[in-house]
């Protein structure tokens, strides 16, 4: 039994320094790929696995690309050492040296492999999440409307109004509100061209459409960020958040209870929410904007991610580490895809601005349409405001108050 | 409502006015990715 069991032992140990090598044979044969048919070149399961979105070690990679290649030798012609794929290798991976006689870096990119996962991004996360979005913020506003109705002004009309804006500013948000609302529309034109248009109206038809909001919205922008501008300018001193919002949002603003009147200086805190939304958001959108306006003129993105990954937060997130060099063309794919994501987001946060702004509130309108608006409303959405009004004027119910019409 | 309408005129004065501009200094994407070598639309 003793030498049974020493027979093992010895055998177990003796052959563990063979039977390990020989374990890591199989698994490595199992994971690597037979290119034997291809002399090592990359073979159609490769090609698959990558378009499925698996990692595939790419030999040329390492160094293999023409450069390094033999030369030229007997039969094998003007391209020496080098075979055609080798090559197409080199121009896929950017590691050939590529001349060409106009352009820049971007003109020497002649495959950039990473544009389909742009296109299949943007023809299908992308457009759908954005209209859920976008419908799902619809969807939310016609039921609060349904539940809630049309927040009335509770207290009696006064029959005065306060001016709430001046010409200036007004202009600046109509100039910001008006070229937004063109801007999306074109965009989303742009953006679904291909997935809604085309199959409904044809090719003919999306043409004249997709030249006509190209225009817009390249030319359009230009009047938005000025609008963007001139509303931070005007209004930032009074979006500063303060301790009167913590009270607003204690309430939700009174919006969802009848008779609830938070207290509120020019802007409350749902207000102020709308704002730095749109000064963020908006600067982030002109900022890429701007970049795909002016193509491969003003990248931004391998620096953002090289930041990014300084913070480690990418891969505290489990994201990796984000892509530090990237071909001129990713970055402007990185810019549009940017720019869709943000500008929805904006889209949604706007659509309920409206809606509050118009349908959704008695006397909210006449704010930025004439500038003048109701005493009473004003003393019940903005109490604060109305009094540093009135305490300036000296006339704590009249004032410069007018007569409405 | 005279400031709206005041803003709209200037969206499209100032969109006017920009592709103008742009067209001035060549910065299309056709542009940006051509030279006089390379013949592209009608030119």
């Amino acid at each position: 039994m003793a030498r049974i069991l020493l027979t093992l032992t010895l055998s177990f140990f003796l052959g563990l320094p063979l039977a390990a090598p020989l374990a890591a044979q199989e698994v490595a044969q199992t994971t690597e790929t037979d290119r034997s048919a291809t002399g090592g070149a990359q073979t159609l399961e490769d090609i698959m696995a990558r378009q499925r979105g698996e990692e595939v070690p790419d030999r040329a990679r390492d160094g293999d690309d023409p450069d390094s290649a033999g030369a030229v030798a007997g039969q094998l012609g003007t391209l020496g050492g080098s075979s055609d794929s080798d090559v197409w290798s080199a121009l896929r991976y950017g590691t050939a040296d590529v001349t060409v006689s106009s352009g820049g870096p971007e003109a020497r990119v002649l495959i950039q492999d990473r544009g389909m996962w742009w296109l299949q991004f943007r023809e299908g996360p992308l457009i759908t999440y954005g209209s859920w979005l976008l419908i799902g913020t619809l969807f939310a506003l016609a039921l609060f409307y349904l539940v809630r109705g049309k927040i009335m002004i509770d207290g009696e009309k006064t029959g005065r109004t306060v001016t709430r804006f001046k010409f200036i500013e007004r202009f600046a948000h109509w100039l910001m509100a008006g070229s937004f609302i063109l801007l999306g529309i074109t965009g989303l034109l742009v953006l679904v061209g291909r997935k809604v248009i085309i199959p409904t109206f044809g090719h003919e038809a999306f043409s004249t459409i997709a030249i006509a909001s190209k225009w817009v919205h390249n030319n359009v922008a230009w009047a938005f960020m000025l609008g963007l501008i001139l509303a931070f300018v005007f209004w930032v001193v009074h979006n500063i958040p303060n301790r009167t919002d913590l009270k607003w949002i204690k309430v939700g603003g009174g919006i969802f209870t009848e008779g609830v009147h938070p207290p509120a200086k020019k802007f409350n805190a749902g207000q102020k929410l709308i704002f730095w939304s749109v000064i963020i958001l908006g600067a982030s959108i002109s900022a890429s904007g701007l970049s795909l306006l002016f193509p491969f003129e003003l990248p931004m993105f391998a620096k953002t991610f090289a930041i990014l990954n300084q913070t480690g937060l990418p891969e505290l997130f489990g994201f990796g580490l984000l892509q530090e060099q990237l071909a001129p063309h990713e970055e402007m794919q990185y810019a549009q895809l940017w720019h869709a994501i943000v500008s929805f987001v904006l889209m949604a946060i706007i659509i309920a601005h409206i809606y509050i702004g118009s349908v959704g509130m008695e006397g909210a309108f006449d704010a930025m349409g004439s500038g003048e608006v109701e005493e009473q409303w004003a003393r019940e959405h903005h109490g604060l405001w109305l009094d540093e009004v009135q305490s300036k004027e000296g006339a704590p119910s009249s004032g410069k108050a007018k007569p409405a019409e | 409502m005279k400031a709206m309408y005041a803003a709209f005129l200037a969206t499209v004065v100032i969109a006017v006015g920009a592709w103008y501009a742009l067209g001035e200094i060549g910065f299309s994407a056709g542009d940006r990715s051509s030279s006089p070598a390379v013949r592209l639309g009608d030119s």
